[in-house]
């Protein structure tokens, strides 16, 4: 039976990644691109490789978690450590979300014509959603009802 | 002839911001949960007369300018421009102002999703207009394909952990008589009103943000 020393733990380091990054670097590169996109006016390019990276990090440890003893002191610790990575990656990726959710049809339009894009395909998938549902309510509440020179969204005035 | 309804603009009821904190509460504070999820600020019924009263408006205006535009083209070109002029410039304030209301509003149910989950309390839904509260939905189903699509099995639940979490355990005392409640290691608890528990953070919290627990903070 596996014993909880052999949870991958962030300080040992011991799991290898793709690009032979440590479990500790990549919580830093996710620590860091956190904090840039939280304190970044606009949208900054999509880190879907290490937030794809961290999820089965976590799941992983989650795994361990479950086959060790019961009771176990470290069982904890681990359950709290994973408990604050998945709150930085649910925090990164709802920042994003609110950005996205902020300026659709502005991304929308640039998306097309910039060499990598900042959105990921999920990502992507939901702005055009999301800016067809914000259009064709705008449509049904108030356009419709007004004079037929007037129902088209300027996107002059409505991408920000 | 009033151009804009002022009412229009208190559709939306700001909360006034809470006390800031202050330096020894930095860092130091729990974070406390919202109490049964009334902190948001208060949605006010749909305006459906005033915004109706708007179109009305805009349609007589834009009536009245055709006819000038006709008569403009008839020769009485200078008498006219200015009248045109002023009703189209009123139409497009009018058009902003109907639009920002609407957009105002989403942004406010659309927030709501973020605080109650997928269901929402009657007494808001009572405030909603019919195709709001199909947009609600409509947006609750985009953002679960979404959340859905984070790579992972079972995706990624980005309306939990709000706030950073603090410990692992957290006090909460019930609020109402909720029934049995399984948690992750298989125990099954009783919720019932005024009882205390000492449960796991991420178990609870949805019930925290649903008003059936209380996080009790000493």
């Amino acid at each position: 039976m596996a014993t909880v020393d052999d949870i991958p733990f962030d300080e040992n380091g011991s799991e290898e990644e793709g690009e032979a990054m440590t479990a500790a670097e990549v919580l830093g590169k996710l620590e860091e691109a956190w904090l840039n996109e939280k304190f970044a006016p606009e949208l900054l390019e999509n880190k879907s490789d290490i937030v794809e990276c961290m999820m089965s990090q976590i799941q992983e440890m989650e795994e361990n978690i479950q086959r060790a003893k019961k009771g176990d002191f470290k069982v904890s610790l681990h359950r709290m450590e994973i408990d604050r990575i998945r709150y930085i990656l649910s925090s990164y990726l709802r920042i994003r979300l609110k950005k996205i959710e902020k300026f659709t049809s502005h991304l929308l339009q640039t998306e097309a014509t910039l060499e990598d894009p900042c959105l990921s395909a999920e990502e992507l998938h939901f702005a055009k959603q999301y800016q067809s549902l914000l259009e064709s309510h705008m449509t049904n509440m108030a356009l419709k009802h007004m004079p037929p020179n007037l129902q088209k969204l300027d996107p002059k005035l409505t991408s920000k | 002839m009033s151009l804009i309804r002022h009412s229009l603009y208190v559709g939306v009821v700001e909360k006034p911001p809470p006390p800031p904190l202050t330096e020894e509460q930095y860092g130091e504070m729990e974070p406390k949960y919202p109490e049964g999820g009334h902190y948001l600020s208060v949605l006010r019924p749909h305006g459906d007369d005033c915004v109706r009263q708007v179109f009305e408006e805009m349609r007589a205006l834009f009536e009245q300018n055709q006819q000038d535009v006709e008569k403009a083209l008839d020769g009485a070109q200078a008498e006219m421009f200015p009248g045109i002029r002023m009703r189209h410039a009123a139409l497009e304030r009018n058009k902003r102002c109907v639009l920002a209301y609407v957009y105002n509003r989403l942004q406010k149910i659309a927030q709501m999703r973020w605080e109650f989950g997928s269901v929402l309390p009657a007494d808001i839904k009572y405030n909603l207009a019919e195709q709001e509260v199909q947009w609600f939905i409509k947006y609750t189903k985009c953002l679960a394909t979404y959340m859905r699509s984070v790579r992972a099995e079972g995706g990624l639940d980005l309306t939990q952990d709000l706030k950073p979490p603090k410990s692992l355990y957290i006090e909460v005392r019930c609020l109402m008589d909720h029934g049995e409640f399984e948690t992750q290691d298989g125990g099954v608890i009783l919720l019932k009103k005024n009882s205390q528990h000492f449960l796991l953070r991420s178990e609870c919290e949805h019930l925290i943000r649903q008003g059936v627990l209380e996080h009790s903070v000493h």
